[in-house]
């Protein structure tokens, strides 16, 4: 195919040559045409190669039907994922907070996570969902991080509840969106289900304000990286 | 048609063909004036070339699918709408303007995603027959298309050539698996008597599962060859995955944690190992296959209960050395209490 493309070259050099002036200063125009010819030169290089099309693969769902199984898919996976973190996390800290005088607020707001991490847990099975495969990181992190913040004292543990729900809250609100955009109808049960939640992490958080979650050390600092570390594993989740 | 047909407003096929009509020319091979597809002259549609007057004609008269289909390919590969635009231009500007050519009326139901899935499911559908001569390639293909009444060249839709064959062949197992499955728990719903245990409810599926493949058993060894390239590995794993997921499923399994997987991975681990050894298996009926079968199940349920029995050790053990020590301090005469 050589010889094809080298005599396109030329007709093509000489049809623009017509166009453009002549001359040493204009030899660094491309003569391509920018949009067509580039790519399907490429088209014809991998018809003639015949390489699988290592897209193909992955591009076989291409019904509706499949491209709303994977959307729910990530969605219920990933959220599951956080609900299992948010749980760990407030028993990291009602392990370390438990008998002080934020104990009950804390203790409130673990028993709302548990609600919906039970829901999630009910969903995977009946939206036949493969749940994520750090599972048993998240449990270690989440604890971790619970009680970590919550050694820096109370204040830190609200703002680390602060910086969690505040991502959490956009993450849901991301995830109605994309549903709504899918279907209304369809899938009312899950957008309910996600819009309660969302409502109450949105109380967490502002549950975290009030307990004076600002007043922490390194309070922007602490919130800035923890919200970081969230996005990471909110990105991860949906993936693995 | 010359090389000049290689530029932009040509679809992939168009390009593909070219490529073999290059091909066709330089060894020598006398090409007629009109396109190498042509030849074939079934009912079904034909593939269309922009340029040439005649077959525009011929295009009005037929659905133009397969055009459509690379011009979707085409943008969603690389979301290229200048492209279709041009394309457009140029196919309303040849038609002779009677129809307006296919493409700027409504879609046909062949041009949407779903009329085009439901298109290459028909056509790998019809090369499965072919299997036995053929094998796994994209010769195949190609017969199923032609028995179907569309151009040879519509392998072109599968670029991934065998293994795609492969793959459709799976996923249509799996799907008669999971509804032989949901009947089968009906079944059980409605007569709660033929309730079963989980390993009997697993063997029996892998049973089923592995049945189907008994048709295609000559040339199986190749089809997993194929799956066994590094290309192939993700769909090879998908397809594992899925019918992995669709045994546990119907057998019993909601967990949702790590578990999950440990499950999967042994399941997926004894009906591999099965599979394998009924390529070589050359019992009546495939008894040793299903014997074989039977003793690596018991194996996964011996492995599951061994590691039951060392959780349920580990936690009095921890109970008995302490009351070891305990004993120990009493002895030595150090604890408090009786002092």
């Amino acid at each position: 195919m050589g010889g094809g493309y080298g005599t396109e070259q030329a007709q093509m050099r000489h049809n623009l040559a017509t166009v453009l002036p002549a001359g040493p200063a204009y030899a660094h125009i491309n003569l391509r045409p920018r949009f067509s010819f580039s790519h399907s030169s490429l088209l014809s290089l991998c018809s003639t190669m015949n390489w699988p099309a290592l897209g193909q693969g992955l591009r076989q769902y291409g019904t509706r039907a499949a491209r709303n199984k994977r959307v729910i898919d990530r969605i219920i996976r990933v959220d599951h994922a956080g609900e299992l973190g948010a749980d760990r996390i407030y028993a990291g800290q009602m392990a370390v907070l438990g008998k002080t005088s934020v104990g009950p607020v804390i203790q409130h707001m673990w028993d709302q996570e548990k609600e919906h991490k039970a829901k999630f847990e009910e969903l995977i099975p009946q939206y036949r969902v493969r749940p994520t495969v750090l599972v048993p990181l998240w449990n270690v992190a989440g604890y971790v991080l619970g009680a970590g913040t919550a050694m820096l004292g109370r204040e830190a543990a609200m703002a680390c509840t602060v910086a969690v729900e505040s991502v959490i809250t956009d993450h849901y609100n991301s995830q109605l969106r994309e549903l709504v955009n899918l279907g209304e109808e369809e899938h009312k049960e899950l957008i309910e289900t996600i819009k309660k939640f969302r409502d109450d992490e949105m109380d967490h958080h502002d549950t975290g304000l009030a307990h004076d979650a600002e007043m922490a050390p390194a309070y922007t600092a602490l919130t800035n990286v923890i919200k970081a570390g969230c996005k990471a594993a909110v990105w991860v989740s949906e993936r693995i | 048609m010359n090389m000049v047909s290689l530029r932009s407003g040509s679809s992939l096929l168009t390009r593909i063909i070219t490529t073999y009509r290059f091909a066709g020319c330089t060894c020598g091979i006398r090409t007629s004036s009109s396109p190498l597809w042509s030849v074939n002259h079934g009912d079904g549609p034909t593939n269309t070339h922009n340029n040439n007057k005649q077959q525009q004609q011929q295009q009005q008269q037929q659905p133009q699918y397969e055009n459509n289909n690379n011009k979707q390919q085409q943008q969603r590969q690389y979301e290229e709408t200048d492209n279709q635009q041009t394309n457009k231009a140029s196919d309303d500007s040849d038609s002779s303007g009677s129809s307006g050519g296919s493409t700027s009326e409504g879609d046909t139901y062949i041009d949407t995603e779903e009329g085009e899935y439901e298109v290459r499911q028909q056509i790998l559908d019809a090369a499965l027959p072919f299997v036995h001569s053929y094998g796994w390639t994209q010769e195949s293909i190609v017969q199923g298309a032609e028995s179907l009444g569309y151009s040879g060249m519509a392998h072109g839709m599968f670029p991934g050539g065998g293994v795609e064959l492969v793959n459709f062949f799976y996923k249509q197992c799996n799907k008669k698996l999971e509804d032989s499955l949901t009947h089968k728990a009906e079944e059980i719903n409605n007569d709660p008597q033929l309730k079963k245990g989980t390993t009997t409810l697993i063997s029996e599926a892998v049973e089923e599962r592995l049945r189907m493949n008994i048709e295609y058993m000559t040339c199986w060894h190749k089809a997993l060859a194929l799956h066994a390239s590094p290309l192939n590995t993700i769909q090879a794993l998908d397809n594992m995955g899925s019918l992995v997921d669709i045994i546990w499923y119907h057998a019993g399994d909601r967990c949702h944690d790590f578990n999950w997987y440990t499950k999967r991975g042994l399941l997926a681990a004894v009906y591999k190992s099965s599979e394998l050894c009924m390529l070589q298996d050359k019992s009546d009926d495939f008894q040793d296959t299903w014997d074989f079968m039977h003793r690596r199940l018991s194996d996964v349920h011996n492995v599951g209960k061994c590691f039951r029995e060392v959780d349920g050790v580990l936690q009095n053990a921890s109970a008995v050395v302490k009351a070891g020590i305990i004993t120990g301090l009493n002895i030595i005469g150090l604890n408090n209490k009786t002092r």
